[in-house]
């Protein structure tokens, strides 16, 4: 027996329960990439863990789940084939059915249409149900719902890349407030660490400046400020952003503290920060 | 095409073709299990039913993330749901305590008994190995049941189990390791029983 096979067969268990801390969970992971008789153990610990789900006391997931969650399936298929141009009625309708389907009550442009939307997509979700196998029908449904209001085809790039944000198993959201600055204004900002993107939605944004644009930031840790994009608003005060990151965006090792969003004159370089008038709380 | 008699592992198969239906086989199979487990570590139902979609969709976009080699459909199903919901009630702990656990007790927070009941609207998918499941937990002693249950439903580490429970952390690390073992053995036990039977 190797000097770490005691302490990794003492806690095998708790590994598969989750329940080491970060560094005891490395230590335990290097020992079962070199040890064949300890990595053998960690199935039967996996399966133990998981008969502990299998007994909790079952409850009846609602029909209407099962209705959001086959018409998404069925959209996000399409959004996901390759490369192909989205029409966009039908990236403004994955859109609708995915705002219902979540729960996502965060708006598509602004939170006054929510109330709107989500009466429709009741409509939508009882199409899927009845029809899940006939998503033809649910397209010309949703087309039609979604022509009602061609303000949602102002960006299907922004509508894609919702979709594509929400049906992430690490999606995170935030809600940012205004400052005193914009005190009506407010914002939900989703992303999903591991594709590296995120979707900004602002309402009640104050009027920017001639020539000025809205810059949403990162800060992190150490004081460290990450521009990660520009944008403006329409003639309402809403606004959205698309944030796409790269590897090396993000400062190594630098924990992310809270997002906000500046209003910065025309060609500001990212040296300078101009009047916060959104930011998240601190995470 | 009949999916409704068909292994996991051949649905699983067919997603990969965008099956649909498929996949709709697979979410009646597993949805109310897996919408329960989100239910147990989240306490929401509105959240539980999110961290379900999301946890579907995933299966939908991503089937190869499963692979047939290192288990059974079932055991990552409910791996992967029981981390989405960890990371849910951490995410929006504070929220989660405020709004929809407020009187959260240690003993709520055990592992269900035998006396506790499924919704009776439920299908009895599983229902042999769901009961076999929920008897090997009947012979746990109950402070090893609620170390176990803290560090899996709850997402706490051994070392915060401890500090929640105001017990050393070595009688902690003991309380997991027997209770799992204790647990794997009456299951292996009733599965040796029921293979002779």
């Amino acid at each position: 027996m190797q000097p770490d096979c005691q302490a990794t067969r003492e806690n095998i268990d708790a590994y598969a329960l989750g329940a080491l801390d970060a560094d005891e969970a490395r230590a335990l992971e290097t020992h079962l990439a070199a040890c064949d008789a300890c990595a053998a153990l960690l199935d039967d610990a996996a399966k133990g863990a998981a008969a502990l789900a299998l007994g909790v006391p079952l409850q009846a997931a609602s029909p209407a789940l099962k209705a959001r969650v086959l018409a998404s399936a069925a959209i996000l298929s399409d959004a996901t084939r390759p490369r192909r141009r989205t029409p966009w009625w039908q990236a403004a309708a994955a859109v609708l059915a995915i705002a219902a389907a979540g729960g996502l009550a965060w708006g598509i442009a602004t939170q006054r249409r929510v109330d709107d939307l989500e009466e429709r997509n009741v409509r939508i979700s009882a199409a899927a149900t009845e029809q899940a196998g006939e998503m033809a029908q649910l397209r010309a449904a949703l087309q039609e719902m979604a022509g009602a209001d061609a303000r949602l085809a102002s960006s299907v790039h922004m509508q894609e890349a919702i979709v594509d944000v929400v049906s992430q198993p690490d999606m995170r959201r935030t809600a940012m407030t205004g400052t005193d600055a914009a005190p009506a204004a407010s914002a939900r900002y989703l992303w999903s660490p591991s594709e590296q993107l995120g979707t900004l939605v602002a309402s009640e944004l104050p009027a920017l400046p001639e020539g000025g644009v809205y810059r949403m930031w990162a800060v992190y840790r150490g004081g460290r400020w990450i521009a990660t994009g520009d944008f403006t608003a329409d003639a309402d005060g809403g606004g959205h952003l698309v944030v796409r990151g790269d590897e090396g965006d993000e400062p190594p090792g630098d924990a992310l503290l809270w997002f906000c969003v500046t209003i910065e004159p025309a060609g500001a370089t990212t040296a300078s920060r101009g009047e916060m008038i959104l930011r998240s709380p601190n995470f | 095409m009949e999916y409704t008699g068909l292994p996991d592992e051949e649905l699983m198969d067919r997603l990969t073709g965008r099956d649909l239906a498929a996949f709709e086989a697979l979410y009646d199979r597993y949805s109310d299990l897996v919408y329960s487990v989100a239910l147990r570590v989240v306490g929401d139902k509105h959240v539980a039913e999110d961290i379900a979609q999301d946890v579907f969709l995933r299966v939908w976009r991503r089937p190869d993330q499963f692979d047939p080699r290192r288990g059974k459909f079932m055991t990552w199903l409910l791996s992967v749901t029981r981390n989405r919901s960890i990371d849910e009630r951490r995410s929006y702990g504070r929220r989660l305590r405020r709004e929809a656990l407020p009187s959260t007790t240690e003993e709520e927070e055990a592992i269900p008994s035998g006396d506790e009941r499924d919704d009776p609207a439920v299908a009895t998918v599983l229902s042999d190995e769901r009961a076999a499941v929920r008897r090997a937990m009947e012979v746990l002693p109950p402070e090893q049941r609620l170390a176990i249950s803290l560090a899996y439903f709850g997402g706490l580490t051994q070392q915060e189990v401890a500090n929640k429970l105001g017990q050393p952390l070595g009688t902690v690390k003991t309380r997991i390791r027997l209770g799992m073992q204790k647990m794997r053995g009456a299951l292996e036990e009733r599965r040796t029983k029921d293979g002779r039977s």
